[in-house]
């Protein structure tokens, strides 16, 4: 051990004596470590960033048919919708399931076509709706009567009537050559900036949008009765309760459904964000840290170059040391410390040189990206560095330490 | 007197096949404990091969080596080291000083593959160097000092792992008078306390002032003599009226 020390000894001599060069051989070791540490880091903030937005979007869970195990008969029924509201707790802040159909609404001002929505009562609050400005939404009661009632949107109503004015007005509704008329007991409100696009899809020749929601017991009356649905939304106030709440409503409604099958229902998969840009975002970042890595293998060569021309330059004091006792495993430690020194010594530079640029992109949020410095990447990097200075320095080292002791004496 | 080295029919054969160099041809040569060997000879008359095999850096074609009692003619490389670092003291013509080292460590080195701890070793480095009047020079580089000093720093080091065997390869080859006796009077007194002191040359006046001539012409040894020792004494004398 004690020898050992030795050797690290010699090397860092010989390469403190080399200043120049051995720090020109160690800036490839350097630029590649460094391109490497910046752009896992890079790419892992990237990542971080999309995981973020994946969990922004997570206040809407839904408990869906499971299509692969149970026969496409099995629903949901409004008594399942019912009973699972009065089961779950507070943090739930509604429960509800809806089916769209197309259909025609027809006032005064004359037909359009409309996007019909049969809902429960809770779909007042649903994803991506605003709230009613007027008026209120269909109750229990109405789903109970099928009330010939609906609500509809302010865009809706400049289109049906030319004002937005219009609770207890009714309008026909027909779906399918069946008619009804409903009368109007509540208003959503529609923002100027949807105003404003609506604007522009007429102008591009795009339909009217209008929408109208209706009790979805009402589809009795439209000649195509609702027994259920294949899905069921739930909203809650806080993200944190959304998978809580969904693993209960599955197993509320599996238990109710129990003779169908070992698990009718399951929470829907919500579109990933991270399962879809994930492996993308890992492949590229995976390929250019490839690339970079490359680059070490160039550095690597330098490495082994240099260490050649050392080897050569040296061959007498090769033959000296040889001659004074030294064996070939002292000949090829000496050297190797050597390398190992260089390039791990490159590495170190290299990952600090990473580490802040990813702390100066971090800090600037070029691009909007908060890099974050990866630990393996910088414990693959420390390792890949030495076993850089490992692999292409074996070969000088024994190179020198094959050298028979008269010949590297004679030779000058 | 005890037998230190013991060489039998050596041969040591370059080429071997239609234009073989018989660099050592059928030599046979004992050296004793204590003695002062001079071997002489042309260049190419095989002296160097002869060094080279007696100081176990090379391996004889044929023939048997025993050094110290023990047969090195079929050592490894590794043991070959051993051997070079525990029995013989090297000083070669061009100085053969590593260049980033300064004297100390230069001493060092044997020391170092030895396996001598660094406190111990820094100590019998320094000893080795005041004996040959360098204390003051212990921490120059070789390309501070001058072809004699650097040569005294090259004996210090053949000395300081008190190794039995002192190999000079034409020590004084490279350099003045003056230093050449300095160096001389060095390995005289090398002697005089005790070790074998072998100096390779090609120079009579050295030859002169050992105690016994072994001259190789063309691979064989052709003549081996004991000096008359008034002989030496006149001559030295003769040579410090000259000066």
């Amino acid at each position: 051990m004690e020898q050992f020390f030795e050797y690290i000894k010699m090397a860092v001599d010989n390469i403190w004596t080399n200043k120049g060069r051995s720090f020109l051989t160690m800036l490839g070791i350097i630029i590649g470590i460094t391109s490497v540490v910046t752009i896992v880091s890079i790419g892992n903030g990237l990542k971080d960033d999309v995981m973020e937005a994946a969990n922004a979007q997570g206040n809407t869970v839904v408990v869906q048919t499971n299509t692969e195990e149970v026969t496409d008969t099995e629903v949901i029924t409004g008594d399942d919708i019912a009973f699972l509201k009065s089961s779950l707790d507070s943090s739930v802040k509604a429960v509800y399931a809806n089916i769209s159909f197309s259909g025609k609404a027809v006032t005064r001002k004359g037909a359009y076509d409309a996007y019909v929505t049969f809902a429960t009562p809770d779909y007042e609050h649903a994803q991506y709706t605003s709230a009613l400005t007027k008026g209120s939404y269909f109750t229990d009661n109405d789903i109970s009567n099928s009330a010939s009632v609906c609500i509809i949107d302010e865009l809706t109503a400049l289109y049906l009537f030319g004002n937005t004015d219009v609770l207890g007005m009714t309008l026909e509704l027909s779906i399918d050559n069946y008619f009804q008329t409903l009368s109007i007991i509540g208003i959503r409100e529609t923002a100027d900036e949807m105003l404003e696009a609506e604007k522009q899809y007429q102008a591009m020749g795009l339909p009217e949008s209008i929408s109208v929601e209706i009790p979805y017991t009402l589809s009795n009356a439209f000649g195509n009765p609702i027994d259920g649905f294949f899905s069921v939304s739930l909203a809650v106030y806080d993200k944190d309760d959304a998978s809580r709440a969904a693993r209960t409503a599955v197993q509320i409604l599996n238990s109710r459904h129990k003779p169908l099958g070992d698990e009718p229902f399951i929470q829907q998969k919500a579109i990933d964000l991270t399962d879809m840009f994930g492996p993308i975002m890992d492949g590229v970042t995976a390929f250019i840290a490839m690339v970079a890595a490359i680059s070490l293998v160039v550095g690597g060569i330098g490495v082994m170059n240099i260490m050649l021309v050392s080897v050569t330059e040296r061959t007498r004091e090769i033959g000296i040391r040889k001659a004074l006792g030294a064996k070939t495993i002292s000949i090829t430690t000496q050297f190797l410390c050597e390398s190992v020194i260089i390039s791990g010594l490159g590495g170190v530079i290299g990952i600090l040189l990473g580490a802040g640029l990813t702390a100066l992109i971090s800090f600037l949020e070029i691009g909007g990206i908060k890099a974050s410095l990866s630990l393996p990447a910088v414990i693959v990097a420390t390792i890949f560095s030495c076993g850089v200075g490992v692999i292409f320095g074996i070969y000088p080292a024994r190179k020198a330490a094959a050298l028979s002791p008269i010949d590297a004496l004679r030779r000058m | 007197m005890e037998t230190l080295i013991q060489i039998e029919n050596i041969h040591k054969i370059y080429n071997p096949g239609e234009n073989e160099v018989r660099a050592l041809d059928n030599v046979s040569l004992t050296i004793h404990h204590g003695e002062l060997v001079a071997i002489i000879g042309h260049s190419g008359s095989g002296k160097s091969t002869l060094m080279n095999i007696l100081g176990c850096l090379d391996v004889p074609t044929s023939g048997q080596y025993f050094l110290n009692g023990q047969d090195v003619s079929g050592l490894s490389d590794n043991q070959l080291s051993d051997i070079r670092n525990q029995e013989i003291g090297f000083i070669f013509q061009g100085f053969n000083l590593i260049a980033n080292l300064d004297a100390l460590g230069n001493v060092e080195l044997p020391l170092i593959y030895r396996g001598i701890p660094r406190q111990r070793r820094r100590r019998l480095a320094a000893l080795a160097l005041k004996k040959v009047g360098l204390e003051a020079r212990m921490k120059h580089k070789p390309n501070e000092l001058s072809g004699g000093q650097q040569q005294r720093v090259a004996v210090a080091r053949a000395v300081a792992a008190q190794p039995p065997v002192i190999l000079a390869d034409e020590p004084t080859g490279n350099l003045d008078t003056k230093s050449t006796q300095e160096i001389m009077d060095i390995l005289k007194g090398l002697h005089k306390s005790g070790r074998t002191v072998i100096i390779i040359t090609h120079d009579d006046d050295i030859a002169r002032q050992t105690d016994r001539v072994i001259r190789i012409i063309d691979g064989k040894i052709q003549e081996d003599y004991y000096n008359n020792r008034e002989d030496i004494h006149d001559e030295v004398e003769e040579n410090n009226k000259s000066h």
